[in-house]
């Protein structure tokens, strides 16, 4: 404080509050709507995570598939169905981290996109 | 010659029989304790002095706070401060698992599946609990996409269901895969190294090379090991950002 006050008034609460309105806006949580930012930051863990993305949506679906073929004993209906939408779940994720839309559910996020720039009802 | 995947092998240390059940203490076992211990002890120093002006290791604690606080902040925002703790100490074991594990002759618990598939399948529970109680029956309008059209909604949410299911296992094997890939690679080289020098002669020298790529594969795996450490904890992260906010 001694130094300050040596080049002159020492620091108006004005100056104060306003410094201290600035901190808060700087330090409020951004609500974010993708993660952009925070996934493509890296190409190795983006690699990473299109490549187990594909795979696990593959085996899960025939994995299910084949559980349920188990059960009701329809071998090989459900496990070839159900293959197929694997392989379309994990495109579906993979679409999802590479276009940085985070993990909610949904193809059609241009609008919802737009929407989402006003506060969220959920929102206090 | 060791194989180069000999390194994974569970061994027993001891066995305890603790009220009937059979509890074996392997070496998979004793690394998450050092994991846990080397973490809970680093912190505890660390912030021992808890000077308002940090030293270096009080620096290097607060960094990892902070990093983890700002990866809840931006990616859950305000709603995932009591998320925090756990988030924290996911990221911090899962860190010092992976590290531990680059120690020679020591064990890396992220390279069994079942360890990060347990801690998958925890997530995973958990947050679909989280979305449950806070949302009560309309979570389960995640799983209906918007604006799509009426005829394609019943197959879009089979698709979207199955997608929900894959989370903990892409979650789990993504950890596991490139922790068991890294240290295999490493003792493929360390291997061939030996290898060529076991020849004698001239082939000394050339064992130079293998041994080059071991050391520059260890920053890789140093950098991979801190990475997959920062894609379980975000992810972990998004999928609690769903469960908090749906969509």
């Amino acid at each position: 404080m001694a130094k300050k006050d040596k080049s002159g008034k020492p620091a108006k609460p004005a100056s104060l509050s306003m410094r201290i309105r600035q901190l808060e806006e700087s330090r409020k949580p951004e609500r974010h709507t993708h993660n952009k930012a925070a996934l493509s930051s890296s190409g190795l863990a983006m690699a990473g995570r299109v490549t187990t993305e594909l795979v696990a949506g593959l085996v899960v679906g025939t994995g299910i598939g084949w559980a349920l073929d188990r059960w009701l004993d329809t071998s090989p209906l459900f496990m070839v169905v159900l293959f197929f939408l694997g392989a379309a779940a994990g495109m579906m994720n993979v679409w999802r981290a590479v276009t940085g839309r985070g993990m909610a559910a949904g193809f059609f996020d241009e609008k919802r996109q737009a929407g989402q720039d006003d506060p969220p009802p959920d929102e206090k | 010659m060791h194989s180069p995947v000999e390194q994974f092998a569970i061994k027993v240390l001891f066995a305890l029989n603790l009220f009937g059940f059979d509890i074996q203490f392997t070496n998979s076992a004793l690394f998450m304790v050092l994991a846990v211990l080397v973490s809970a002890t680093f912190l505890f120093f660390a912030m021992a002095p808890a000077a308002t002006v940090p030293g270096r290791m009080q620096g290097l604690a607060e960094m990892l706070y902070e990093f983890v606080s700002d990866m809840v902040r931006s990616n859950v925002g305000s709603e995932g401060r009591p998320y925090f703790p756990f988030v924290f100490t996911l990221f911090v074991f899962v860190l010092f698992s992976n590290l531990l594990g680059l120690i020679p002759y020591s064990y890396t618990t992220t390279s069994q599946i079942i360890v990060t598939f347990a801690m998958a399948m925890f997530i995973f529970i958990g947050v679909t609990l989280i979305a449950l109680f806070k949302h009560g029956l309309h979570f389960f309008s995640f799983f209906v996409p918007a604006g799509a059209p009426k005829v394609l909604i019943p197959f879009l949410v089979l698709i979207e269901v199955i997608s929900y299911f894959v989370r903990p296992v892409s979650l789990s094997v993504r950890l596991f895969a490139n922790m068991l890939a890294g240290h295999t690679m490493l003792k493929v080289f360390g291997g061939l190294a030996v290898m060529i020098a076991s020849a004698g002669g001239v082939f000394v020298a050339g064992s130079i090379l293998p041994l080059v790529a071991i050391i520059g594969l260890t920053g890789l795996e140093i950098l991979v090991a801190v990475l997959q450490a920062y894609v379980f904890t975000i992810l972990t992260c998004m999928y609690l950002n769903d469960a908090l906010h749906l969509h």
